[in-house]
């Protein structure tokens, strides 16, 4: 059993992590529809990985009008860049690779 | 059968991780790259038109009608202005937040500064400097201006190959400018456009990042 963070190993929620914390700055928002184009991901997968990244705390989705079209806006949580680097740092721990 | 997530292997995850992290950069330093080959084109085109032109020129080869190498000139600087503008609008799509506002008062800094140098260079010519002095001088105070722009994108980015090329820049203007006319023509035309294709290139190829992503 490696204990590796659960909400975060699993393919497809691993690269929206990466994704997020590659593109953005503490503060930044990316709108959904940027995201599942960086992640060519369908809507209602990445729907449902960001659903449990958010219950976890790891995301926080915002939902708001451009006009009249509504539009969410993901951005990394404090905790979730931690929770990320912890898994990484473990990850590599793990492979005994260099960092 | 299906796997359990926790099962998934960690030598796959991490490559995994690296492929998406690869992706990434490469869409957010798409635009960049683009802009810098448009611009070296725009470059190499267009100087080597008014290199190449009838009176001013200093090609040893047939020349154009000096009319003729201006508006080239015009349209393709035009023409990379323009693009410019519009890929540096997209690349803030999508984003929102403080990295969206210094990307976006960069942006202005470089439409304020362009248009300071050019209302600049107006009043030098208005006030009656020579024209073999205009000719020197305007493309010398936009690419020292490009440059100057380049090292604080560098600094901004936290990237050394921008900061490089800002530095290669201000000294292809001061190069051209000690060598005189016309042969600071064919030195913009050459000089300028290898510098921006060589950056573009590594950019594209992964050899170096458009901005540091260790925090």
């Amino acid at each position: 059993m490696t204990d590796l963070d659960p909400v975060i190993h699993a393919p497809a929620r691993l690269r929206i992590m990466t994704t997020l914390d590659e593109t953005l700055a503490d503060g930044d928002e990316l709108t959904f529809p940027a995201l599942q184009k960086l992640l060519g991901m369908t809507a209602g997968n990445l729907t449902t990985h960001l659903a449990k990244l958010d219950a976890a705390g790891y995301v926080a989705l915002t939902k708001t009008f451009s006009g009249r079209k509504p539009v969410t806006y993901v951005a990394l949580t404090p905790s979730g860049r931690g929770a990320f680097r912890a898994y990484r740092t473990h990850l590599l721990d793990l492979l005994g690779g260099t960092r | 059968m299906h796997r359990n997530e926790d099962d998934v292997d960690p030598a796959a995850m991490l490559e995994l991780m690296r492929e998406q992290r690869r992706r990434t950069q490469r869409w957010t330093m798409r635009n960049y790259v683009l802009m810098l080959v448009i611009w070296a084109v725009a470059w190499a085109v267009g100087f080597l038109a008014v290199w190449s032109a009838e009176t001013t020129g200093g090609s040893p080869w047939p020349r154009i009608p000096q009319p003729v190498a201006w508006t080239v000139f015009g349209v393709v600087i035009l023409g990379a202005i323009v693009f410019s503008i519009v890929a540096g609008i997209r690349s803030g799509a999508g984003v929102r937040g403080p990295s969206r506002l210094s990307g976006m008062l960069y942006g202005w800094s470089w439409s304020v500064s362009m248009l300071g140098a050019w209302l600049l260079l107006t009043a030098l010519q208005r006030a009656g400097l020579p024209p073999e002095a205009m000719s020197l001088l305007s493309p010398a105070v936009f690419v020292l201006l490009v440059g100057v722009l380049y090292l604080a994108g560098g600094a901004l980015w936290r990237s050394p190959a921008q900061f490089a090329l800002g530095i290669v820049m201000i000294a292809t203007a001061v190069g051209a400018t000690f060598a005189g006319a016309p042969t600071h023509y064919l030195i913009y035309a050459t000089v300028g456009p290898i510098a921006m294709l060589v950056v573009a290139v590594l950019l594209a190829r992964g050899v170096i990042s458009a901005e540091e992503t260790e925090r």
